[in-house]
């Protein structure tokens, strides 16, 4: 446009600016970014109208909107704001297209109003899927000219790229050079037969040299057979002098050929969509192998003990295997047989670096990876095996979930799995607390009979008296007992004669007392699972049915919103403040009530007649709360630290001495709760990542969206019952095992939260809380967090149910390293796993029809969360080098 | 699962009775699930599922109850009056509604929608008590100190006591396999709630029945070579 000297004059976002900058002779962006402004943005445009409509001079004026798609992002599309701004939008057409009416009288050639979005919105409020709200836009044609004659409507799907090409034509311009779209011939109202068959070859011609450039034997392709008739048909329809043929057989003639140049034209374009998506194969297979081989050192590690990598001989042979790769690569990238633009040009610095890293990566990691799979054989996994029912099926299951995303729809369900998963999990533990009710009485004389009996009726008193942290104790003691004696009793057991077993049962051997409480907590968090799973509907085939968060958003049920929301919030004040001080505790309390106050500003919630702002100060202070709370608790941990680790060992030798049976290699990993015993020396780690987790809820609290703050509530709830009732049997794991139990209720709280494997369900909104401007990268990192806060919960848990084993044997501090290292290994191996397992197979289906839709967002959530997953792994590092200094 | 080699042989005539009836069992349950699985059936379980339901729910109940009327006591059979008969009778249909109940709440818990469908959640608890507790009522009776030997310390007796473990245990991994092709985008009619976890249920039941029989067979050959040796 610009080129053949027309005036293009813009308003709206700044994108297109950036796009095409000094194409425009008149021009103002708005920053597009900051989604929760939705009335400037509007503002800004229309402010200009008025001069631009008096002033008359453009060609093409732009005017893009962005209010409506930022209160979709917000609040969705049946949110209160919708309809007034619809109404704001539709007047502004009205004015717009009554001047032009006006201007029309004067002017010769009619003015053409186009209305359109730039894409749909799903249900949710948000864009970037692949269902038909979100991809299929209404685009209206308005002419001047249609007023002058009769008004005709008519209701076709065109495509989008089609828009191009007939907006050159109209405007007489040349058609772009690589467009693929066709012109829509209904809209050439002005032209005669001649002229539109005329446009329509041109059009044809030019497509057909993007298909000739494209294409690869294109002779032999039926679009250009079908491009070869319809230009023969049209050399013999020019051929015929018109005065041979009447009017209308000529005009049926010239409509028949646009169509078989049309159709030409829709043989090419397709042909050209599936040939321009082209993969660069030599890059995606060295990342693809370079993933397998970081999943495959991570296993080999599982089976053997960690061994520095860098010993004498392995430099060497890691030197070897750098030349060896380098070697490799420039021969692949100089025979000329793949073309790859990232690995094989040597033009920018980044591309240089990024080859650099990945064959470092390569040399580094094959050695390992080759000496792991020759020496695998010798080692078998004794340490696996001896795991019970809870720690199979916490292996099994990761193994199902990860090939279950093989399937397209389990990865547009994938929450299911989860649910079904976690709550089977839950299912199994309440069979292991229903079955820990029953014990044998065993017949006098066994050994172990009176220390079991002792126990018994510790644990049978500690039930009635109901005191939660004896019982524990003494209850985790005993189920180390007794698997152990288990264990060692089983033989003799069986040895008995058959009369005296029978008589053992008869005479009420098997005494039974149902364990209440643990039951309770059981069906309790099993409820909450329910109900968590129930307030956001995610996924793809039950998307639409209604569920507890859209109803609490009306605006009619506000009140109960808040009313839901402040119970939440006392919750969480009452289960994560127990053990601190008054100092920190006022603290919390105050940063929680901000938050409330920050969301009646911004209007979710019932405010009692405060005023509504941006409640960015308010978000802020919040921020500066949270702050302010981890300095102090972290100061309270380094003050403490030094007189903590002095006492610390005393209980674990203490216990030693109490208990000298526990030498069974079990019982090592029970008892969890030795340092509750020791309550006033509270462990210092422990205390730390209770306290970061506090911060974490409250900033959990802060960034998702209103009606989750309930499910913040419900899953702190969840978590403190898990910890302070059925840990014994998590904790009974080995450390790995935790740590994935913990990322399996991450990654179901991930899609507790809303969250699906489409794009479309990112809550942008939370990104500008507490800003005042668009800030890319404080906007990135709070929206990840808000995102993926579910799961850094439960990482964080993850860290405080690993850190406890660590009273247990001697030495804190080496063991915590120990422990700390197993659970960074399972998180990092689960990570690569999936990573591997699902990149092969993006590989493989690159042509498959869901590639852009399913799959492809599905490993960009899965890269973030590995990314996040590292993230915190570092942190961990650093955090536990400098607590051990 | 494997019951231990020093476990006491069961009755001669107990293990025949086991086996006829688990091989009973097995032809007309495979035959009722013909029934359910063909197109133009009266119960066809796609296309009337409650009615399938019944009609197995119906079947379980009549043969697990003639079963354990006519389930040959052992050596030490004690003599009780009917009175005590009706007693436990009561009992164990109490047991039986409360594992319906507890079934559904289970069913919700894994997703079943909660205010929808809820006769078919219900009929789907019914089945599962059906195939995954009726037998071992009918098979343990309401002693409660057997119930506890077999699911808690898995340690049953060599005879119905091994097989009903394995048949429940197999019956509700079939449920639980059964719920994997429902989120699945076939849209097939028989992918609507319960009608997969009904199947996969049964199905379940008549697995484990198979491997109930042949465990049985093959355990009952070994002891009695060891014991005569």
């Amino acid at each position: 446009m610009r080129g053949s000297g027309r005036h293009v004059v813009f308003y709206g976002d700044d994108t297109w600016l950036n796009l095409f900058p000094a194409h425009f002779s008149r021009q103002e962006g708005t920053t597009s970014f900051f989604v929760t402004d939705y009335t400037e943005v509007d503002d800004n445009v229309t402010r200009h109208l008025d001069i631009e409509l008096k002033n008359g001079d453009f060609d093409l004026m732009i005017l893009h909107y962005l209010g409506l798609d930022h209160i979709g992002h917000i609040a969705g599309p049946s949110s209160p704001l919708i309809g007034p701004k619809l109404q704001e939008m539709d007047r502004i057409i009205e004015k717009i297209h009554s001047h032009l009416r006006k201007l029309q009288s004067k002017d010769s050639l009619p003015n053409l109003l186009i209305v359109c979005g730039d894409h749909g919105m799903s249900d949710q409020g948000g864009h970037g899927g692949a269902s038909d709200s979100e991809i299929k836009v209404p685009v209206m044609f308005l002419s001047t000219r249609s007023v002058v004659n009769e008004v005709e409507w008519r209701y076709e799907e065109i495509q989008q790229t089609d828009l191009c090409a007939t907006l050159s034509v109209l405007l007489g311009v040349p058609i772009p050079q690589n467009n693929v779209g066709k012109v829509l011939t209904d809209l050439l109202y002005n032209h005669n037969v001649e002229q539109k068959v005329q446009i329509i070859q041109e059009n044809t011609l030019q497509i057909l040299k993007v298909f000739q450039h494209n294409v690869g034997k294109f002779e032999e392709d039926r679009a250009y057979s079908l491009y070869q008739r319809a230009a023969k048909s049209h050399s013999h329809w020019l051929g015929h002098l018109r005065s041979n043929i009447s009017e209308p057989a000529w005009n049926l003639q010239g409509e028949k050929i646009i169509q078989q140049y049309k159709d030409s034209m829709v043989a090419m374009t397709s042909k050209l969509s599936t040939s321009l998506t082209s993969y660069d194969m030599y890059a995606l297979t060295v990342i693809v192998i370079l993933i397998w081989m970081v999943f495959l050192a991570l296993l080999i590690e599982c089976y053997k003990p960690l061994s520095h990598p860098f010993v004498h001989h392995q430099l060497l042979m890691t030197i070897a295997f750098f030349l060896g790769c380098v070697f490799c690569h420039v021969t692949i990238c100089t025979n000329g047989l793949t073309h790859s633009d990232v690995l094989c040009s040597v033009t920018s610095v980044h591309s240089v670096v990024v080859q650099a890293v990945v064959l470092s990566a390569f040399s580094i990691l094959l050695p390992v990876v080759i000496q792991g799979l020759f020496t695998l054989r010798c080692n078998i996994p004794v340490s696996l095996l001896r795991v019970d029912i809870l720690g199979v099926f916490l292996v099994g299951g990761t193994i199902i979930h990860t090939l279950s995303l093989l399937s397209s729809s389990f990865v547009e369900e994938e929450h299911q799995t989860w649910y079904f998963l976690t709550v089977t999990f839950h299912l199994l533990i309440m069979y292991l607390v229903i079955k820990s009710g029953a014990r044998v009485v065993r017949a006098p004389g066994s050994q172990c009979h009176g220390e079991y009996d002792a126990m018994y009726t510790e644990i049978s008193q500690d039930h009635s008296v109901h005191s939660q942290n004896d019982s524990e104790h003494n209850f985790t003691r005993l189920r180390s007992k007794c698997s152990t004696s288990d264990e060692n009793y089983e033989v003799p057991l069986h040895e008995r004669s058959v009369s005296e077993r029978s008589v053992s049962r008869d005479s009420g051997g098997v005494v039974y007392t149902l364990p209440k409480g643990r039951l309770a907590a059981c069906v309790i968090v099993l409820i909450l699972c329910r109900i968590m799973r129930g307030i956001n509907q995610t996924g793809n085939k039950w998307l639409l049915q209604p569920d507890l968060g859209d109803w609490l958003v009306r605006p009619e049920n506000q009140l109960i919103l808040s009313a839901l929301c402040i119970l939440s919030i006392f919750v969480i004040i009452v289960v994560k403040h127990k053990q601190l001080p008054w100092k920190q505790k006022s603290i919390l309390s105050i940063s929680v009530l901000t938050v409330y106050l920050y969301r009646v500003r911004t209007g979710a919630f019932f405010g009692f007649g405060i005023q509504k702002t941006q409640g960015i100060l308010e978000a802020r202070l919040v921020f500066a709360f949270i702050f302010v709370f981890t300095a102090l608790e972290v100061h309270r941990t380094i003050f403490s630290n030094s007189n903590i680790f002095s006492l610390q060992n005393t209980p674990d030798i203490n216990s030693v001495l109490a208990y000298p049976s526990n030498t069974a290699p079990r019982s090592n990993t029970v008892s969890p709760s030795n340092m509750e015993s020791s309550s006033n020396k509270a462990d210092v780690g422990l205390t730390l990542i209770s306290s970061i987790q506090c911060s974490w809820v409250i900033v959990m609290t802060l960034l998702m969206k209103p009606h989750n703050i309930l499910l913040v509530g419900m899953v702190t709830l969840q978590e403190d019952i898990i910890w302070c009732d059925l840990r014994c049997w998590i904790l009974q794991l080995p450390v790995s095992l935790r740590t994935l139990y913990c990322l399996w209720m991450g990654q179901a709280a991930f899609f507790y939260q809303g969250n699906s494997n489409s794009l479309s369900t990112v809550d942008i909104a939370a990104g500008y809380i507490g800003l005042g401007d668009f800030n890319p990268i404080i906007t990135g990192i709070l929206l990840t967090l808000s995102t993926y806060a579910g799961p850094i919960f439960w990482f964080i848990c993850s860290l405080k149910f690993a850190s406890t084993t660590s009273e247990i044997k001697q030495g804190i501090r080496s063991i915590t390293q120990e422990s700390l290292c197993s659970m960074v290994h399972t998180m990092l191996l689960c990570a690569a796993f999936v990573l591997s397992v699902y990149s092969t197979l993006t590989v493989f289906q690159r042509y498959h029809l869901f590639v852009w839709t399913v799959f492809s967002p599905k490993l960009l959530y899965e890269g973030m969360r590995t990314v996040i997953l590292s993230a915190f792994c570092f942190f961990i590092f650093i955090g536990s080098y400098f607590l051990s200094c | 699962m494997s019951a231990p080699l020093s476990t006491r042989l069961p009755n001669k005539n107990v293990y025949n009775f086991t086996l006829r009836c688990l091989f009973f069992q097995i032809l007309a349950l495979i035959c009722i699930s013909f029934i359910l699985l063909t197109n133009d059936s009266a119960v066809n379980i796609i296309s009337n599922c409650l009615l399938a339901c019944e009609l197995t729910i119906t079947y379980f109940v009549t043969s697990c109850v003639s079963f354990s009327v006519y389930l040959p006591q052992g050596n030490t059979s004690i003599t009780t009056t009917t009175f005590v008969k009706v007693k436990n009778g009561l009992k164990g249909c109490g047991l039986y509604i409360i594992s319906i109940l507890v079934f559904h709440c289970i069913a919700v818990l894994y997703g079943a929608p909660f205010f929808e469908s809820v006769a078919e959640t219900f009929h789907f608890a019914m089945v599962m008590t059906s195939t995954a507790v009726l037998p071992p009522l009918c098979a343990l009776g309401i002693n409660f100190s057997s119930w506890i030997r077999v699911f808690a310390q898995n340690k049953p007796e060599l005879g119905p006591e091994s097989v009903v473990q394995i048949v429940t245990i197999l019956s509700i991994l079939g449920a639980w396999l059964g719920a994997f092709p429902i989120p699945l985008d076939w849209d097939r009619p028989w992918q609507i709630w319960p009608i997969t976890c009904v199947l996969g249920s049964i199905l379940g039941h008549i697995v484990g029945l198979f491997c109930g029989a042949i465990h049985l067979m093959y355990s009952y050959r070994k002891l009695k070579k060891f014991k005569i040796t």
